[in-house]
C-alpha cells in the first residue's frame, strides 16, 4: 500500500501545474462571486453545474493520458525497474487522479460554500460534490484502463462512450439500462440539480460505481500486466 | 545453494509487430547467455544489435516472443527480484524534481525506509559529486549530470545485479573514471555487472568476459584475453645493436622471421601472439555476420 501512495503522490506533484491552474479557476471565480457578485441564486447554479461538472472532466483528461504520457516520456522505466507490480503503479496513477479529484472537489465545496454563506442562499453544496467525487473516480478508472493501451485521445472517446452508453441508449431507444452507468447519472442530475435540496437522486448508484471502478482497476491491471511498456507508442 | 547464474537469458526470441500485424522486425533471435555472479560483463553490439531489448526483458519491462531466463534465480519479470538489482536505462528521463528527492523517491520504490535510505543517499551524492547540486532539480542539469543521477538512482538499494545501459557515453573522462572505479568497487563486494556499452575502451578496461551480440544474435563471447588474442598472428621484437623493433607476422611466416633476423645478427627479445583490439574483433565480427547474411539472402 506504501508504494501504491508513493507514486499517488508523485503523480500528484508532477500534476502540480494543472492542479494550479484549476484551483485558480475556483479561487478566481469564489472571489469574483463573493466579493462583487450579485446574490443572484440562478447565476450561482450555473456556476455550481459548471465547476462540478468541470471536476469530472479534468480527471477524465488527467486519467486518459496518464499511462501513455509516463511511456512516452520514458520516465517509466526507471520506476517499473524497481521492485514494484504493475498493478501497484496502475493502482497509484489512479489513486493520484482520485486525490486530485478530491482536492479540486473540495476547494470548490470550500469556496462555493462561502459564497453561498456571504449572501444568504439556502443552497446544500457537499452531497451533490460528493456525488460528483464519486463519478469522476469512475471515470478515472475507465480512462486509465485506456490509456494502458491508447493515445489519451482515443482513451478519451472510448471513456465517454463506456461511461455515457448506457444512459444514451436509455434516450434513444428507451432502454432501462441507465443504472448500469452512474457516472452519466450522476453528471444528469448535477445538471439537474437545483442545490437548494441537496442531493435527491438517491445513493442507489455508489454500488455499482464502486464495482465498475474496481472491475475498470482489475481490468487495466491485468491488460498493463500483458503490455510491452517500452515499445514504440501507438 | 549458492546461484548458479545471476543472470541467464535462454534462448530468448522477440519481435515486434507493426500496426495490425502488417510490419515486423526481429530484434532477438534465439540469444542465450549465462552470467556467473560476481563477474562484470561486457555487452558491446551496433545499434539495433538487440542489446537494449534484451535487458527490458530481463528487467520485465516487455516479455519475449519465445524462450525465457532468470535473473538471480527468479523468472524474468519477477518484482520482488528487482528490489536487488539496480537498472541505468539509456537516454534516462527523470520526473522534475531535485537531485536528492529524486533518489529518495525511487530508494522507497525500492521498499527503503529512513534511516538506511537517508544514509545511502547521502553516501551516493558524495560518492557520484552531485553533493552541491541535490537540491537543483534535475531538469536543469546536463546530460552528464543526469547520468550522475541515474547511477544513483540504480546504486540506491545497495544492489547484487547491476545492470547498466550505456552508463558512460554522456560523462567526461573525470566522471569515467569515477564509474570505472565504481565498478570496480562493487565487484570486490561480490556484486554481479552488466555493462551494455559503444566505448570499447571502457568496457575492455573494467569487464572480465564480453559478448557481442549483432542483428538479435550473439556472435562471440569469451574473456577479454580470450577474444582479443589471435593464434593467427605473432609479435616478434627482435633487438639489433641499439635498436629495438617489433614486427607482426603471420603465424606460418614466424619462423622464417626469426631466422632471419638471427641471420643478420640481432636478437630475438620475444615471440607473442598478436593482440587485436576490441574495435578490430567488433568490427570483424559485425562485418563477417553481414557478408553471411548478405549471401544467405542473395
Amino acid at each position: 500500500m506504501i508504494t501504491i501512495w508513493i507514486i499517488a503522490l508523485n503523480f500528484v506533484r508532477q500534476q502540480r501545474i494543472v492542479t494550479y491552474i484549476f484551483l485558480a479557476w475556483i479561487l478566481g471565480f469564489g472571489l469574483l462571486f463573493g466579493v462583487w457578485g450579485t446574490a443572484d441564486a440562478s447565476d450561482m447554479l450555473a456556476l455550481f453545474h459548471q465547476q462540478a461538472a468541470y471536476g469530472v472532466v479534468y480527471t477524465l483528461f488527467l486519467a486518459a493520458a496518464s499511462v501513455h504520457s509516463e511511456r512516452q516520456s520514458r520516465r517509466i522505466l526507471a520506476v517499473l525497474s524497481k521492485g514494484i507490480h504493475r498493478y501497484e503503479y496502475i493502482a497509484g496513477l489512479m489513486l493520484g487522479s482520485v486525490l486530485m479529484t478530491c482536492l479540486y472537489m473540495v476547494t470548490l465545496g470550500l469556496v462555493n460554500a462561502w459564497f453561498v454563506l456571504r449572501h444568504g442562499l439556502p443552497l446544500q453544496l457537499w452531497t451533490v460534490l460528493a456525488a460528483a467525487t464519486l463519478a469522476a473516480i469512475l471515470i478515472s478508472s475507465i480512462a486509465t484502463m485506456f490509456s494502458t493501451f491508447a493515445h489519451p485521445l482515443v482513451a478519451t472517446i472510448g471513456t465517454i462512450i463506456i461511461a455515457g452508453l448506457p444512459a444514451g441508449l436509455q434516450v434513444w431507444k428507451g432502454s432501462t439500462v441507465s443504472a448500469l452507468s452512474p457516472a452519466a447519472q450522476v453528471l444528469e442530475q448535477i445538471f439537474n440539480s437545483n442545490f437548494v435540496d441537496g442531493w435527491t437522486a438517491g445513493w442507489d448508484f455508489v454500488p455499482v460505481a464502486v464495482l465498475q471502478t474496481l472491475c475498470f482497476w482489475g481490468l487495466a491491471a491485468i491488460i498493463f500486466q500483458r503490455r510491452d511498456v517500452t515499445a514504440a507508442i501507438e | 545453494m549458492a546461484m548458479a547464474f545471476a543472470l541467464e537469458f535462454q534462448n530468448v526470441s522477440k519481435e515486434y509487430r507493426g500496426a495490425f500485424g502488417r510490419t515486423s522486425f526481429r530484434a532477438l533471435s534465439g540469444f542465450s547467455l549465462a552470467i556467473p555472479p560476481g563477474e562484470i560483463f561486457g555487452f558491446l553490439g551496433p545499434n539495433g544489435a538487440g542489446k537494449t531489448t534484451a535487458i527490458h526483458i530481463a528487467l520485465g519491462l516487455m516479455a519475449p516472443t519465445a524462450g525465457t531466463g532468470t535473473m538471480l534465480d527468479r523468472p524474468f519479470g519477477h518484482a520482488r527480484t528487482r528490489r536487488r538489482i539496480g537498472f541505468l536505462a539509456e537516454n534516462i528521463a527523470f520526473y522534475h524534481r531535485p537531485a536528492e528527492a529524486l533518489v529518495r523517491l525511487y530508494g522507497r520504490l525500492n521498499g527503503l525506509r529512513d534511516p538506511q535510505l537517508a544514509q545511502r543517499t547521502k553516501e551516493l551524492l558524495d560518492t557520484l559529486e552531485l553533493r552541491e547540486v541535490a537540491g537543483k532539480p534535475v531538469s536543469k542539469f546536463s546530460r552528464g549530470m543526469l547520468q550522475r543521477v541515474g547511477l544513483a538512482q540504480a546504486l540506491i538499494n545497495d544492489p547484487e545485479l547491476l545492470i547498466l545501459d550505456e552508463p558512460t557515453s554522456a560523462l567526461d573522462t573525470a566522471g569515467r573514471v569515477t564509474v570505472r572505479e565504481l565498478l570496480l568497487r562493487a565487484q570486490a563486494q561480490g556484486k554481479t555487472i552488466f555493462l551494455s556499452s559503444h566505448l570499447l575502451s571502457e568496457v575492455e578496461l573494467v569487464c572480465d568476459r564480453i559478448g557481442i551480440i549483432h542483428k538479435g544474435r550473439l556472435l562471440r563471447q569469451g574473456t577479454v584475453a580470450e577474444l582479443l588474442e589471435t593464434r593467427a598472428e605473432y609479435e616478434i621484437a627482435v633487438r639489433n645493436g641499439a635498436d629495438t623493433t617489433t614486427i607482426r607476422v603471420p603465424a606460418n611466416q614466424q619462423r622464417r622471421v626469426i631466422e632471419q633476423a638471427w641471420a643478420n645478427g640481432g636478437e630475438v627479445l620475444s615471440v607473442t601472439p598478436a593482440r587485436r583490439t576490441l574495435e578490430e574483433l567488433f568490427l570483424k565480427l559485425t562485418h563477417a555476420d553481414d557478408a553471411v547474411r548478405k549471401e544467405g539472402s542473395a
